[in-house]
């Protein structure tokens, strides 16, 4: 393999984890925020989305140039397919970050429901399966990415049971009825955040292992 | 010989034919009999012999198990006999050596666990007697007097606080050695986040009074690294800085950066250590000055503890220390 490649190859590997850094601390500082009711902390969010975008644009153009004009093969081209498919999930973690920044200020009076229907917990689980998601493509671990796709059900679990919470403090205080709705929203949110370092984890068993586990596609085969 | 003695005997024979007049047809089938009696005795000669020699490898290869068996390793099997036996002979030569490895990978793995748990315990056991001996001289009386109670209970409290160092440390490096503690890489700004590390010691070095200076501009430089723990890492190097270096003195912070690299730096103009101490200051428990060490409230695994965490990161602690003029640690990070 010539150097040029090889260099191409390791930008993009390092662009990857750039901007999973930026949407760690994004996701992070979105739930931190919610919790606190921190408005301050949401123009941090902000800001960091922004330089998310660039990075989706960027990576999208390695990708474009690394195919057109290397044609990678085998464990180059498993790379490549999925620094295309985790730069989608990670720039949607990007926007569901700003969605939950973008609950705290409507939230903002309402903090003893917004910490009765203990969010964080959930958020805490969601942000642990994106963090380990980076991690296990750092590392290239596919255990660890075998083990944040069974975190899933967790958070699954968790909504549901959060849901119920909240639609049963709208029943009993009309009052609660617009932030409740805005604290449904955000549980959806976090939900998908689980849903998208979920397909993290799927591409990386594929990057390592070259085998799909999508959809239980190992399971059927 | 008695080969030597055979051909003798048939020679004689086959003269003994020749000059008693057979005619050839008849020759021929005296000197085909013969020759097959040679031949067949010469094939027994030979695969007697073989069989001799394989039997007695056989028998060497039988020794030396059963030596090893009884736990000889200094056996060495010769590479000779047939393909078969030349294998089998390789083959327990090599598991002798992987036992004598491993034995003594296992030998060194005890030394060192006997070792560290002298030291834990003598680490443990000092301030337990310590606290042990401040409550006892309370219960005795001293508890009724003003002048010492109120001392003795700030001290039993002081090395209970030591003790919990301590065992947070020990569980710190069990974690990395056993490769439990996997770490987290992401880029991240290393002029803020030296900036925030000062920040939060700033207080410590000022109550000693020493200045703390940050060798670093305000642009934004990403690295990559386990924050966490590198925070960890520069707090135990500045801690180390502030203990070390006189009232008045110096502890300077900050980074070199290089085109894919940065160098993060802890220099003082403190104490310094010895050349003879710079190749051991990262094994666990060991000490330059135990005396001091242990006043300053030092557990001597920190910076074991700095070790590993840097090497976790592909990259090494450099020291440059003269004694009486100052220490400077430093590491690389990737950019």
């Amino acid at each position: 393999m010539h150097r040029h490649f090889e260099d191409l190859l390791e930008n993009l590997r390092s662009n990857l984890i750039k901007m999973g850094s930026l949407v760690d601390e994004q996701l992070e500082l979105a739930l931190r925020a919610l919790h606190d009711g921190d408005l301050k902390t949401t123009e941090k969010v902000y800001e960091n989305e922004k330089k998310v975008n660039e990075f989706d644009n960027l990576l999208d153009k390695q990708v474009d140039e690394i195919m057109a004009l290397e044609q990678p093969v085998a464990a180059d081209l498993r790379l490549v397919v999925s620094a295309i498919k985790m730069n989608h999930e990670l720039e949607r973690i990007g926007d569901v970050a700003v969605n939950i920044a973008q609950r705290v200020k409507p939230l903002l009076n309402y903090a003893d429901l917004v910490r009765r229907t203990a969010i964080l917990d959930m958020g805490d689980v969601a942000r642990k399966m994106v963090h380990d998601a980076i991690d296990s493509f750092i590392h290239g671990d596919p255990e660890l990415a075998q083990q944040i796709c069974k975190k899933d059900d967790v958070v699954d679990e968790m909504n549901r049971n959060k849901f119920k919470f909240v639609i049963e403090e709208m029943e009993k205080n009309p009052n609660l009825i617009e932030p409740g709705a805005h604290l449904i929203v955000a549980l959806k949110h976090i939900e998908r955040v689980a849903d998208h370092a979920t397909n993290i984890a799927e591409d990386v068993v594929f990057l390592v292992d070259a085998k799909i586990i999508k959809h239980h596609a190992a399971e059927k085969a | 010989m008695i080969f030597g003695i055979a051909v003798y005997f048939l020679t004689m024979l086959v003269e003994n034919i020749f000059s008693s007049g057979i005619s050839f047809g008849e020759n021929h089938l005296v000197l085909a009999g013969i020759l097959s009696t040679v031949l067949l005795y010469l094939f027994e000669e030979v695969f007697y012999s073989y069989s001799a020699r394989q039997s007695k490898i056989l028998s060497t290869i039988v020794d030396a198990l059963q030596r090893i068996s009884a736990g000889d390793l200094s056996v060495q099997l010769p590479r000779t006999g047939s393909v078969e036996l030349k294998q089998i002979s390789e083959l327990t030569n090599q598991i002798v050596g992987n036992l004598k490895r491993d034995i003594a990978k296992f030998e060194k793995l005890e030394r060192v666990r006997s070792e560290f748990l002298a030291n834990v315990s003598h680490e443990l056991r000092t301030p337990i007697f310590s606290i042990q001996g401040f409550i006892e001289t309370l219960i005795d009386g001293a508890i009724s007097d003003p002048k010492v109670n109120r001392e003795f209970l700030q001290k039993a409290l002081e090395h209970s606080e030591r003790l919990n160092v301590l065992l947070n440390d020990l569980i710190e490096i069990s974690r990395i050695e056993s490769g439990e503690m996997r770490m987290s890489f992401r880029y991240f700004d290393i002029t803020n986040f030296l900036r925030n590390v000062v920040q939060e010691i700033l207080p410590k070095a000022e109550k000693k009074s020493l200045k703390i200076v940050q060798c670093f501009d305000s642009s934004e430089v990403l690295v990559l690294g386990d924050k966490d723990r590198l925070r960890q890492v520069l707090d135990n190097l500045i801690d180390n800085s502030i203990k070390y270096t006189d009232r008045g003195g110096t502890v300077e912070v900050g980074f070199e950066e290089f085109p894919n690299s940065v160098r993060v730096f802890v220099r003082d103009n403190g104490a310094g250590i010895g050349e003879e101490h710079l190749s051991r200051i990262f094994e666990r428990f060991y000490r330059v000055d135990k005396d001091r060490s242990r006043s300053v409230g030092g557990t001597g695994l920190g910076l074991a503890i700095v070790k590993h965490i840097i090497e976790a990161h592909n990259s090494k602690v450099e020291v440059k220390s003269e004694l009486g003029k100052g220490s400077e640690f430093s590491f690389v990070l990737k950019k």
